[in-house]
């Protein structure tokens, strides 16, 4: 059997600006898979916020630094330390798709922050657009799920997120 | 249908050791290496030291120079660096300085290609992240790739820390992608 376990699949439905998978992350693994496919946004950005075990954001203690790769002009660093989101406003989901992968390391964890890592794809408005992305979570909450939401008031038109969890034998 | 991930190899490092050496590699399929609170005995806050890995050539470390790695440091605190070794004897994973804090930690995801292949060279995906003590709780990630140019049957991995840091906690796990 794999060690890469698929916990949960979930499409969003359109026309909404904010998007969350709740109950994902548990104590039965430490690393997660997060697989980002087909989103497709009226607006260029979105970010990403961890969310606790009722829900809510955790919108404090986020640090992060993306590095935009793009196919019409100059790379750009975009990073935070202690913001709102993980990715303020770094990630790009054009008109014609954003697609990614993420790892999630400790988030169930109280006593280690919360680690990502992650890379994705994108191609809109005649370009192509991929960010390579790190962050941290340090407030030593649980994060147990995962919100997409759009900036200036913007709507995703499709998106899916599948995680697995990826388990180590001692 | 996602890639099945069969575990080959892991240990879990409870108190301090100078090297973790996991082996398994027996085929040509494509490996992952999973790093996940990897911790130093560093008490020198800012110091700068790295973790590396080094392939493994029936079951010991390969130390030649033949080691090559490029890629993008990330950082949350500041300008983005460049990653450029050449004719290295080890692979700089995340570039990080790590330090004093409880979870001044590093993590990754490394994908392993041809390592097994003794015609081909053994190539590296880089992603990592980790927290620096330098100045409070920075946070670096390198993003990149290596390669080892020799065609050596490579069975395994070493994973260390420089300038004679011991490995005090961490979990290395190393899996095949079939």
């Amino acid at each position: 059997m794999s060690n890469l376990r698929l916990i949960n699949e979930t499409e969003l439905t359109s026309g909404v600006s904010s998007f969350s998978v709740t109950d994902i992350f548990t104590e039965d693994f430490d690393i997660y898979k997060v697989v980002l496919s087909d989103w497709v946004s009226s607006n260029g950005y979105w970010y990403l916020r961890p969310l606790n075990s009722s829900g809510s954001a955790i919108t404090s203690g986020n640090d992060f630094a993306t590095l935009l790769v793009q196919s019409h002009t100059t790379f750009v660093e975009y990073r935070g330390t202690n913001t709102a989101s993980l990715w303020a406003t770094s990630n790009i989901c054009y008109s014609n798709g954003n697609n990614g992968v993420y790892y999630f390391i400790n988030p169930y964890s109280t006593s280690s922050y919360t680690f990502v890592l992650g890379q994705d794809a994108g191609f809109g408005f005649g370009n192509n657009l991929n960010t390579k992305n790190i962050g941290v979570q340090k407030t030593l909450t649980r994060v147990t799920g995962i919100q997409i939401t759009q900036q200036s008031g913007g709507t995703f038109t499709s998106g899916k997120v599948k995680t697995y969890g990826l388990r180590v034998d001692s | 249908m996602a890639a099945k991930l069969i575990q080959v190899a892991t240990e879990t490092v409870t108190s301090a050791v100078s090297s973790v050496i996991l082996t398994g590699i027996d085929s040509d399929d494509v490996y992952m290496l999973a790093i996940t609170n990897m911790d130093s005995s560093n008490t020198t806050a800012g110091s700068y030291h790295y973790p590396y890995i080094r392939f493994t050539e029936s079951g010991t470390p390969n130390t030649t120079t033949n080691y090559h790695a490029t890629g993008k440091l990330l950082y949350s605190g500041g300008t983005f660096l460049n990653i450029v070794n050449t004719s290295n004897d080890d692979i700089q994973l995340n570039l990080v300085h790590v330090g004093t804090g409880t979870n001044q930690t590093v993590q990754g995801i490394y994908y392993i290609y041809n390592a097994y292949n003794s015609s081909e060279f053994t190539f590296c995906t880089i992603e990592g992240v980790g927290i620096s003590s330098s100045t409070a709780d920075k946070l670096y990630g390198g993003q990149g790739g290596a390669v080892l140019i020799q065609t050596t049957q490579v069975d395994g991995v070493e994973l260390s820390w420089s300038s004679s840091q011991t490995i005090t906690s961490g979990t290395f796990t190393l899996y095949k992608v079939i």
